[in-house]
């Protein structure tokens, strides 16, 4: 039998997020029904979902906890791993796609050296693919912490990245 | 001062209260500044504009005579960030904080348009101040719409004085909610979110249950890529969404509902919360409401992602807390939906029009649309078109009306290929079907939906196999995962289709789709699965060539699947010059090494870089960033350089084969057959029935484009491999093809197309009718031709134009060029065009010439004018004629330059197929006529066709040739030519082409002088370092 | 009744069948994967797809109902089509190597496509790749095998109430798993074993003991004991062509002794064993609550000869024999612990006797013995490892072996089980009553131990026909009777006309329902009897394959039979029981007993608790 022990230490250090979690799922109600709505606040409040805030939503909330990472696991919106400081989102709905998302897609993880879904080793950047962030007017379109660029150009990538990184 | 902000509103006589307070206020002001919040615009930083408006109004105190309004989506997405300034309809647009100053003194204090901030027709180029003059806001018919742009969002009070909460007022007080019921069945409004299920049905099945608890559901987790309508009316409009749901409560008999939105529409879920709290302060959401029994409380679900959550029964479950993850229907929801509960599920644009049809009656609604499909549809226009953003039309607009004269038609003059409606569950429309009217059923019967209205155009440049890979990627990324049929359905497919568009396609593939495909339509449990396979069975059926074509050719049209080719360029090439390569050779000053590389595929660089259509250009990447790269004029520097060291260009040559080849024709396609088969070692005879070779680049374009010795000196190239010439030499004539039968062992008839096709109308035996070829033939040959007076020449090809501009070389006083479609339609190179237009070519756009008349000889030319109306399959309009009377054009001389065919008397017409248009049956892979070891090529088979296509040709003969007598089929291209690989990216700033030089009009307007004379090296080097480099792979 | 017509037959169903339960009574299969009757219907497979005219897809038979004029087609063009598509793709995301597969022959994916005789398989590409889970000393997850029809989700969440297994993650990345990505030993599973008992494919399995036995078996050294749960007996025969329920206890013991197990001993003894002990600590119990609500004096305590056993005066009891149930309790309600039986269960208790009682009478050292036991349960595995289930450093039970197990060694072992001759188990730890027998039914538990309880304290049997508790028999999740005392033996004259309230439950939900009403102080029982698996150990996990409800009562009236059958029906009628208290065990609850046939609970968190 080999032993697979996860690296999975249960408890959370911040106290003040645990007790506004706390305090969400209380005025929520520990019911499954609201489960999704719960796990978009710990995911603002924490940034992602970590396997700790899971099994803490499962045990305050009642609900198993397989149950609980299934639903996390289906919404691609939920994510289980901490995020970079800027989070780049890719719009490859239709119409970006057509207009060349798929160049922008390759320009910068090439730029930050990193695949879509990950972040840079500096926790500046995370590159994640959108399906549509509902621009299509003005494809290609990337986002960065929700500011939209429309029309982006894949040579004016580098000169966008940059001026995130000088405000550090 | 609002008086009225606290105020619980409890009857009609509050809302009236309320309204004549605001026009109260509202009358206080001149004017009204709407600024447009749209998701398009606040991603333009219109908060920024909003802000140095009011500054300005601030300033020039102004601010009690001006009222700024924020609204929603006034749907011109890129014209963004929009001000429009009312009572006027003045619409600014593309602002910039800086010009609000002028603006608002313009406007304001001056009482003028400040016309350099309004719009510009993109084709005029022309301003168009007026919103209502606008093309793109001239044909929309806006219902559910009409308050989007318009109102403050955030404003309760002006939504209820625009007449917002009366229609659920005379439904609690004046109706049961029987008759409201009856009312929205008897407007034949059908859902919007795709379906089409007529809603007061649905309402009515989820009214007749008995139950408890009911719930209604407002769907607006809009995931079809390419739509945003739902988000807009959210943004635009809340309050008319809640009033819509109210209605549909008090109908069915729901206090509760739910508005599911999608997370990744913050700022309408931001909105909509607000509006909710807005309502439930004044009372309009609670207990009570308007005094009534109708208790109603309204509550937003955040979705998370996950496209399959559009599909009702995958929505209730998410609403429930529970994965997405739809299940059997029945039961329905309006038996058992939301915990188990009657459930109502209406997209938002569903529930926008609610409250008008309540209000104003259903009759007023089925004003709109076709027979089936009443009222209007909001679509989404998205992709290669010029005007994106939100348009709302009555159903029944033709698919062209919408795409061309709302949405402004294709950018950058690229042809239209398919719209795409219904997102991954939709389909094509192919060109065919541009004026179909717009509807449920219509859009159904072609294979496509309706969808909740994302309209996606694609150009030319689409390969139909990557979208339909790109959507079933999507819709397998988003595959819920519960059925087999989907789950690993889509994952198959997807497969398929990858491995196709790397160029691992097998045989079989497309029949292995279709297969899959049918049986996850037939068996997947919910609508997502069900309707998964669309756009590959839609692609397949209207496209199936293109998928021939990456399976067996491993070649991709629109130079889009990038492991079939080396950069698009290369791929656009019919003969596959490797452009990238050769510019990056011109880029490192090696010309005569760029001109090798080019010979590599076709042996005749330097007339191609003169006469070329290079299609290459067309698919340049660079343009998407200023202009494509003057990949043509940089083949002729390469040539022209390489003409200087013309011995340097030693050729090497395979040992002889003992095989012999006879080419007939001495043409494009013969010469570069003879060429590559020479090289391959076998021994060439070109039999040409004229003096010189060439063909009809000798003959047929005019010395100003191509001078003669450019032809001789790249003729001379191609002997020096060995190839024999033999000239004055006709086949049939001067020897018999049975001759050459016997004595070669394989025989390419490339012979082109010598004459030129008649016009077909009244007077053109007259003397004075000279046709296009024939006229720049003899002329070519020294037949001395007599042009004088006024000339007409018919057509809008290369021929036409040379005919033209010949004509006025040779002493026309006027030359009249005719063309029954516009000019931007016109076949011939654009910079003939304009270099024919310098030298004073009069034009005739849309204008059908129909007879010309004279006694004995030509004295006038009557024409139709034209106009333009419904559309083409590439999405041109179709010419017809207009209503009024023919005109007639005086004119000594008319040149009809229509079309050419080509005769060919030596060959028996019993002794090999032919098509009906005379040219031969061949091979599409050898190229192989039906008579063992005779091949033909070039136009002789396709009809006048471009220069290039006919080398493409001549290449593909000589692999099958050499293929047929034995060998590989591999042509003999010398030496590797080393490609300099370096390249860097930060160098990349915007530059249009760099020109070359030319005579002006007045030098060259009389004289044959080649009009374009030369790139200067440093040009030359300028304009090849422009080239993003496509064909590297990193 | 509606009427359909299925392929060109008219037929009358019953309204609310699927269109599949209805084909099948009307003897017209149709090939199904996912589905299985009265567990699982939900249509994740969609093999079962068949025609109804009218309706523009292809339906899922098993999610359908039928309607009346529901014209329906099972075996078209189309359908065939659809199918053989459908099993292709099954097999695209399938390891195909059956041979080396613990479900080889015995594998619903495997016979589907030999119904459907698919001969090709086109769809190469990407597979579903995961971790092999072997951690749990019960289950071993080969998720690689998985076919994704979610029995076991049904399983664990809607009959046992757990909830360890859901589906993770989505579209072609589903899978099924604890959340997390956890081996399942992190989680509350209670390892009973249901989840295996429903899985059509190798995704599923018991943790493999049968080498370790074999080994044993193979060492001379070794003193080899095997003992057999009253629920194998039962149910091993359909391993071997049986009916259901088929008694097949004499040549079981036969093809032990053929095995090569030195004694073949029967847990029903440690059973009725159990009954004893576990009847006098209810009395305990009940007497001592009694006292401390101050009912009853110290006097009345010490005229009852109980106040010299230890027992807490917690009350309701509820019985410790089914080892998933017990986890359960410890992840779930750690609070409620007090209120089990602190008896170990009867295997435990076996082997506890062997290693010590018996090796000595033999005079083999408990060292060089192997205890093992053959269950219908996976649970035991785990129970066995606990570290209370020792005594003198050594474990009460060296390994156990399911019915699926032993039926494998068996056919490995090269026996013709069918012509076998019987035999008898060996004495003296083979000899049991009737009562032992319904140890492996619901309710059975309760029942053995009423008929010595209430003789115990009334001095007369149980006042029901043929001592057969009615209510206490049947599938229900929750059966409950009362019980009024009436004229009891002098030293219980206390309890005369005391209404006494018992229930039983079996699956885990039923199990959470009774423990909730504790919790809210609102249980009205003086005694449950909690069994992890629905039916009882005759549903247990380690129970041959497919355990329907419909095999549930057939093995359940395979253990009434044997009751029946018997001469000698209440525990404290064995006369071998009775010795064993005489040479060794002294009383109930004694202090040799404290040793060695009881034990103590632990409070475990939900979570990340091994």
């Amino acid at each position: 039998m080999s032993q697979v022990m996860p690296s999975i230490v249960p408890c959370i250090d911040d106290e003040e997020q645990i007790t506004l979690l706390e305090t969400v799922i209380e005025r929520y109600g520990a019911k499954e029904s609201n489960l999704i709505q719960v796990l978009h606040y710990a995911q603002a409040i924490f940034g992602y979902i970590s396997p700790q805030t899971q099994l803490f939503i499962a045990e305050r909330m009642d609900i198993p906890l397989s149950q609980v990472s299934g639903v996390v696991g289906f919404y691609s919106f939920f994510s289980t791993v901490p995020k970079g400081k800027h989070i780049i989102s890719i719009c490859l709905g239709t119409a970006c796609y057509v207009r060349g998302g798929k160049n922008i897609v390759d320009k910068l993880q090439d730029l930050l050296k990193i695949s879509v879904g990950e972040t840079t080793q500096d926790r500046l950047f995370s590159l994640e693919v959108k399906r549509c962030i509902g621009a299509c007017g003005l494809a290609p379109a990337i986002s960065i912490d929700g500011t939209v660029y429309k029309r982006v150009n894949p040579n004016r990538l580098e000169k966008i990245l940059a001026g995130y990184a000088r405000k550090e | 001062m609002n008086l009225n902000a606290d105020m619980i509103i409890k009857s009609k006589d509050q809302l009236l209260a309320i309204q004549e307070d605001y026009m109260l206020r509202r009358s206080g002001y001149e004017w009204e500044a709407l600024v447009c919040s749209g998701a398009g615009c606040i991603s333009s930083q219109c908060q920024v504009i909003k802000e140095a408006l009011e500054e300005a109004l601030h300033k020039h105190e102004l601010e009690d005579r001006v009222l700024v309004k924020v609204t929603g989506c006034m749907g011109a997405c890129d014209l963004g960030p929009t001000l429009i300034i009312e009572p006027q309809g003045v619409l600014y647009c593309h602002l910039m904080p800086e010009q609000m100053e002028s603006i608002v003194k313009g406007h304001f204090l001056q009482g003028k348009t400040v016309i350099q901030h309004t719009y510009s027709d993109p084709k005029t180029k022309e301003r168009v101040p007026y919103l209502k003059d606008i093309p793109f806001f001239q044909g929309q018919e806006k219902l559910v719409l009409k308050n989007c742009g318009q109102l403050d969002y955030r404003s309760l009070d002006e939504y209820i004085a625009k007449g917002g909460f009366f229609a659920l007022d005379k439904a609690l007080h004046q109706m049961t909610p029987e008759s409201v019921i009856e009312e929205v069945v008897a407007s034949g409004l059908r859902g919007r979110g795709g379906g089409g299920f007529p809603t007061g049905l649905k309402w009515k099945l989820a009214a007749k249950k008995e139950a408890k608890e009911k719930y209604i559901i407002c769907n607006a987790d809009e995931g079809d890529p390419g739509a945003f309508m739902d988000r807009s009316l959210l943004e635009g409009d809340p309050f008319n969404i809640l009033e819509g749901m109210m209605i549909a409560g008090y109908a069915m008999g729901a206090q509760k509902g739910f508005v599911y939105v999608r997370a990744e529409y913050p700022v309408a879920i931001e909105r909509l919360g607000e509006a909710i709290e807005a309502a439930k302060t004044r009372g309009l959401l609670g207990e009570h409401i308007l005094g009534s029994d109708l208790s109603f409380d309204v509550e937003i679900r955040i979705g998370a992602g996950a496209f399959v959550c559009g599909e009702e029964t995958a929505l209730m479950a998410s609403v429930e807390g529970k994965r997405g993850e739809p299940r059997q229907k029945p039961p329905y929801p309006s038996d058992s939906g939301l915990f188990g509960h009657p459930t109502v599920i209406n997209n938002v644009e569903t529930l926008g029009n609610i409250a008008a049809i309540v209000q104003q009656g259903a009759a007023f609604f089925t004003k709109f649309g076709t027979d089936k499909s009443k009222g209007t549809k909001v679509f989404a226009l998205a992709g290669d078109i010029n005007n994106t953003g939100l348009v709302e039309v009555p159903m029944g607009r033709t698919l062209g009306e919408i795409l061309f004269d709302i949405g402004g038609g294709i950018p950058r003059g690229k042809r239209f290929k398919v719209a795409q409606t219904g997102g991954p569950s939709g389909g094509c429309i192919t060109g065919k079907n541009l004026n179909v009217p717009v509807d449920y059923e219509s859009l159904a019967e072609l294979g496509a939906i309706m969808g909740s209205g994302g309209l996606i155009c694609m150009d030319e440049d689409t390969c139909m196999v990557d979208v339909a890979r790109y959507f079933m990627e999507f819709v397998q990324d988003e595959s819920c995962g519960k059925c087999l049929a989907c789950r690993v359905g889509t994952k198959r497919m997807l497969e398929i289709l990858e491995r196709i568009t790397k160029g691992q396609g097998k045989e079989g593939d497309v029949e292995l789709l279709q297969e899959l495909a049918l049986t996850i339509k037939d068996t997947a449990l919910c609508g997502l699965g069900q309707t998964a396979p669309n756009p590959v069975l839609s692609t397949i059926e209207y496209f199936r060539e293109e998928y021939d074509e990456h399976i067996r050719d491993k070649y991709c049209r629109a130079g889009v699947c990038s492991d079939l080719f080396v950069s698009p360029c290369e791929n656009a090439c019919p003969a596959h010059v490797n452009a990238a390569g050769y510019i990056a050779l011109i880029a490192a000053g090696r010309p005569l090494d760029a001109y090798r590389l080019v010979r590599q595929e076709n042996p005749l660089p330097s007339i191609c870089g003169r006469v070329c259509t290079h299609p290459c250009e067309s698919k340049c990447r660079r343009a998407q960033l200023d202009e494509p790269i003057a990949i043509c004029d940089l083949k002729r520097y390469a040539a022209d350089e390489a003409m200087k060291h013309m011995d340097e260009l030693v050729e090497p040559v395979l040992p002889r084969k003992g095989y012999s080849v006879g080419v007939i024709g001495g043409g494009p396609s013969g010469l570069t057959c003879a060429y590559y088969l020479a090289r391959l070692g076998y021994e060439v005879t070109v039999y040409e029935s004229h003096p010189l070779a060439g063909g009809v680049l000798s003959f047929g374009i005019p010395e100003y484009r191509l001078p003669q010795d450019v032809i001789e000196k790249e003729i001379a190239l191609i002997r020096r491999v060995g190839v024999t010439i033999l000239t004055n030499m006709e086949v049939g004539k001067d020897i018999e093809f049975s001759v050459l039968r016997k004595k070669h062992d394989a025989i390419y008839i490339a012979t082109g197309t010598q004459h030129a096709h008649k016009v077909g109308m009244l007077g053109e035996d007259l003397p004075g009718v000279y046709h296009g070829l024939s006229f720049l033939r003899d002329l070519s040959f020294g037949k001395e031709i007599p042009v004088k007076g006024i000339v007409a020449v018919i057509g809008g090809g290369n021929t036409a134009i040379d005919g033209a501009r010949v004509a006025l070389r040779k002493g026309a006083s006027e030359v009249h060029l005719f063309y029954r479609r516009s000019k931007e339609d016109m076949p011939a190179d654009a910079r003939e065009i304009e270099e024919a237009l310098e030298e004073g070519v009069l034009l005739h756009e849309l204008a059908s010439p129909l007879e010309i008349r004279g006694q004995d000889k030509v004295e006038s030319l009557v024409y139709q004018e034209m106009e333009l109306q419904g559309f083409t399959e590439d999405g041109r309009r179709k010419p017809i004629p207009k209503s009024s009377e023919p005109r007639s054009l005086r004119v000594d001389m008319v040149i009809p330059a229509v079309s050419q065919y080509s005769d060919l008397p030596f060959v028996g017409k019993d002794e090999v197929e032919m098509t009906k248009w005379g040219t031969f049956v061949v091979d599409d892979n050898s190229l192989m006529t039906t008579m063992e070891g005779v091949y033909a090529g070039g136009d002789v088979v396709r009809g006048s066709d471009v220069v290039i296509q006919a080398i493409a040709d001549g290449k593909k003969a000589a692999q099958a040739i050499d293929m047929r007598l034995g060998g590989t089929g591999t042509l003999y291209k010398g030496e590797n030519i080393e490609i300099p690989q370096d390249y860097d990216d930060a160098e990349l700033e915007e530059h249009d082409r760099f020109p070359m030089d030319t005579l002006s009009p007045d030098k060259r307007r009389t004289n044959f002088d080649e009009v374009v004379q030369r790139y200067h090296r440093l040009n030359a080097m300028a304009e090849a370092m422009r080239c993003l480099r496509c064909d590297r792979r990193l | 009744m509606v009427r359909i017509t299925v392929n060109n037959r008219n037929m009358d169903v019953e309204e609310g069948m699927t269109i599949l339960e209805a084909a099948r009574e009307n003897n017209i299969d149709i090939p199904h994967l996912c589905y299985l009757k009265d567990v699982h219907q939900m249509g994740a497979c969609r093999v079962c797809v068949v025609e109804v005219e009218g309706m523009k897809n292809l339906q899922a038979s098993c999610i359908t109902l039928v309607s009346d004029g529901m014209v329906i087609h099972t075996n078209t063009a189309r359908v065939r089509q659809a199918r053989k598509i459908l099993y292709e793709l099954m097999l695209s995301d399938h390891p195909k190597d059956c041979l080396i597969c613990s479900r080889n022959r015995h594998c619903e994916l495997q016979e589907l496509g030999e119904v459907l005789q698919i001969g090709e398989t086109r769809f190469a590409g990407d597979r579903s790749v995961s971790q092999l889970d072997d951690t749990s000393f019960s289950i071993v997850r080969d998720n690689d095998k998985c076919i994704l029809c979610r029995r076991c989700v049904t399983m664990c969440h809607e009959i046992q109430g757990v909830g360890i297994l859901s589906v993770q993650d989505r579209g072609f990345m589903s899978h099924i798993g604890a959340g997390l990505e956890l081996p399942i030993h992190l989680t509350s599973c209670t390892n009973c074993g249901q989840c295996i008992s429903v899985c059509p494919v190798g995704a599923l399995k018991e943790q493999d003991a049968t080498q370790q036995v074999w080994q044993a078996l193979l060492d001379p050294k070794k003193t080899v004991v095997v003992q057999v749960a009253p629920a194998v007996r039962v149910a091993l025969g359909e391993e071997f062509g049986y009916e259901p329920g088929s008694n097949v206890t004499g040549k079981m013991a036969r093809s032990l002794d053929e095995l090569g197990f030195d004694y073949i001993f029967d847990t029903n003894f440690a059973a009725d064993l159990t009954i004893l002990e576990e009847g006098t600590e209810l009395l305990t119990r009940l007497v001592n609550h009694l006292h401390k609500q101050g009912t009853i004096s110290q006097e009345d305590v010490s005229r009852t000869g109980l106040s010299s056993m230890k027992a807490p005066a917690v009350l309701p009891m509820i019985t410790s024999c089914s080892p998933g149930w017990i986890k359960f309790a410890e992840h779930t309600y750690p609070e409620q612990l007090p209120h089990l039986s602190t008896c170990k269960s009867p295997h435990v208790m076996m082997g506890a006797l062997v290693k010590d009682y018996y090796a000595k009478k033999i005079g083999v050292n408990p060292e060089d013995m192997v205890v093992v036991s053959i269950m219908p349960c996976t649970a035991k595995k785990y129970e066995i490892a606990r570290p209370e289930m020792q005594n003198a450093g050594l474990s009460n039970v060296d390994a156990v072996l399911t019915t699926r197990e032993l039926a494998s060694m068996i056919r490995e072992g090269g026996i013709e089980f069918t012509s076998l001759d019987e035999r008898e188990f060996d004495s003296p730890l083979g000899l049991s009553s009737g009562a032992a027998d319904l140890f492996g039914v619901t309710g059975g538990v309760m029942e053995a131990a009423l008929r010595t309880v209430y003789e115990l304290v009334t001095g007369r049997e149980i006042p029901f026909d043929g001592l057969r508790i009615v209510p206490m028999k049947g599938l229900e999740r929750i059966k409950s009777a009362t019980l009024v005392i009436d004229q009891p033996k002098e030293e219980f004259s206390f309890l005369q006309g005391v209404e006494v309230k018992i229930a039983s439950t079996s699956g885990l939900v039923g199990a959470a329902t009774v423990l909730d009403e504790i919790k809210e102080g609102k249980s009205p029982y003086l005694f449950i009897e909690v069994m992890g698996c629905p039916g009882g150990c005759i549903g247990g996990g380690g129970q041959p394959r497919m355990t329907t409800d419909e095999v549930r009562i057939k093995r359940m009236q395979g253990l009434y039979d044997e009751d029946e059958r018997k001469v000698m029906r209440k525990s404290h009628e064995n006369p071998a029981i009775v010795r064993l208290y005489e040479d060794f065990l002294d009383q109930p609850l004694g202090h040799v007993s404290h040793e060695l046939l009881h034990t103590s609970y632990t409070a475990r968190k939900r979570y990340l608790d091994d």
